[in-house]
Order: structure tokens, then sequence, then C-alpha cells
């Protein structure tokens, strides 16, 4: 697989980052390095969109758990939507529901955001 | 080998384990899984594959897996021809990698959570995951 790349836009203080449809060790590794130049540019709220996203490993899902704790040392957070089934179940067992917060679609996080 | 049973051999590469679950979801298609229980499957698959490229250490580097089908369920083996491992011994190192607040080891959980049934043997001849989920 080429190397991905991942669409970030930024809505107020939040960076909407869309996952790519496969969350392993090499897209987690790409969302993170996204993260880290969101997190210098002075963006701590970070939002996932799941929309793409079909599958998802635990050694992605394992990278994606580091990028919440160095969001958190910032103070921001980070939060995920439209989220398959599956997927939630996964994060779930993963303990990632305690983690991040949790949202059906961008409209609903942004809004949660906001009032944070 | 069974009539109705699939076979397939994959290589130990990145990505791999994706050829495997388009296998599961065809198979879950064709016995009338319902599509969450196909996701959880192919889910449960790509752990099993990936500890087997992972951490098999595998001479052939390739996977065997043999897919099963009834009316009831939908069953796959996973054998990696690798030197295989103690579960008593995995299981305390994951204990000791989540004290020191390492995010790593949660593939077997995993497989057990989303399969219905789930039977590991491990020897020094390789690691043979047999899993199975009910419709
Ligand atoms: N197919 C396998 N061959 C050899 N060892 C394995 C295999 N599957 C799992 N293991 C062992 O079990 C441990 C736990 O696996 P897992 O729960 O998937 O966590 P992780 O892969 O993140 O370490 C591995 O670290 C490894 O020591
Ligand atoms: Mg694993």
């Amino acid at each position: 697989m080429s190397t991905e790349s991942i669409p970030v836009t930024v809505n107020g203080k939040v960076a909407i980052v869309t996952a790519p449809g496969y969350v392993n060790e090499k897209s987690a590794e790409a969302i993170s390095e996204e993260c880290s130049g969101l997190i210098n540019d002075g963006v701590s709220l970070v939002l996932i969109d799941m929309r793409d996203c079909r599958m998802v490993n635990s050694v992605g899902v394992a990278i994606i758990i580091e990028i919440i704790e160095v969001l958190d040392e910032q103070g921001g957070s980070l939060s995920f939507c439209r989220l398959s089934e599956t997927i939630a179940k996964t994060f779930q067992i993963m303990g990632l529901k305690e983690l991040a917060g949790m949202y059906s679609d961008q409209e609903e996080a942004l809004a949660a955001l906001a009032a944070a | 080998m069974k009539t109705d049973d699939v076979d397939l051999s994959i290589p130990m590469l990145p990505d791999m384990e994706l050829t495997a679950t388009t296998v599961a979801e065809s198979l879950g298609a064709f016995i009338g899984l319902e599509a969450t229980k196909i996701d959880e499957v192919k889910m449960a698959l790509i752990e099993a594959c990936i500890n087997a490229f992972e951490h098999s250490r595998s001479h052939e580097r390739r996977i065997d897996l043999s897919f099963k089908i009834s009316d009831k369920a939908l069953t796959i083996t996973i054998s990696d021809g690798g030197d295989g491992f103690n579960m008593d011994d995995a299981l305390r190192r994951i204990e000791e990698k989540r004290d020191k607040g390492e995010k790593r080891g949660w593939g077997l959980t995993l497989i057990a959570e989303l399969m219905d049934e789930v039977d590991i043997a491990s020897s020094p001849s390789g690691t043979l995951v047999k899993m199975s989920k009910y419709r």
C-alpha cells in the first residue's frame, strides 16, 4: 500500500482528522504524526472521524491511545465520531471509552467540544 | 479435509491479513451470518494473523488458514508453523506490560471477546488458533 495521506480540516479550536479504511500500525503512525504537527501548531482538541474506517487492529489502536496521552498532557482531548458497531466494541474492550469522547457525528462532537 | 472447507495460504507480509478477511467475509455472507458478526470475525482474524506475523518466528513465513462452514457456524483455523508460546507466560507478560502503562497486549483478549468459541493450541511446531462464530 502507498503511504497514506491523512486528511485534516480545522473547525474553530478542533482539528478533524479523517481515519483511513484500515487503522493499522502504519496508518496510526501517520495519524500520530499529523497530531504531533497539530500540537506544535497549538491545537489540542482532535476529533477523528471514523466514517471511512472499516477495520482497526490492536497495534494501531495502541498508537492512538498514546496520542490520547499526549493530547491530555497539553490539556486537550481526543474524540471519535461515526464508529462502526464492531469498532465501537473493540474500543470498549480496549478501554478507549474511558479515555476519549465518542459521538455519533461531527456535529454532535463539535457541539460537545465547544461546550467543554 | 472435508469437501466443503475452504483453504488459503498467505505469506507473512504487511496487509496480507486483509486478504484473509475477504474470504471470511464472503463465507460469512454465504452462510447468512449478519453483517456485525462478520465484522467481528474479520477483526478477530486480523489479530490472529498479525500475531502470527509478529510473534511466530516461522521459517516458512506463511500462514495456513482453513475456513469451515456449516448452517450453524463459521470456523476458522489459523496455523503459523512457528515455534509456539506458553499461554500462562504470555498472560503474565501482558499483566506486567499493562502495569507499566504499555498499550500493547490486546490481541488475544479481542479474539476471545469477538468470537463465540476460541481454542489456542501452541507447541514448538507452531500455534493453531481455532475460532468460531455462530449464526
Ligand atoms: N502466533 C503466536 N506465536 C507466538 N507467540 C504468540 C502468538 N500469538 C500470541 N503470542 C504471544 O502472546 C502475546 C500476547 O499477544 P496479544 O494479546 O496479541 O498482544 P501483542 O501482540 O500486542 O503482544 C504476544 O506478545 C506473544 O508473546
Ligand atoms: Mg497481537
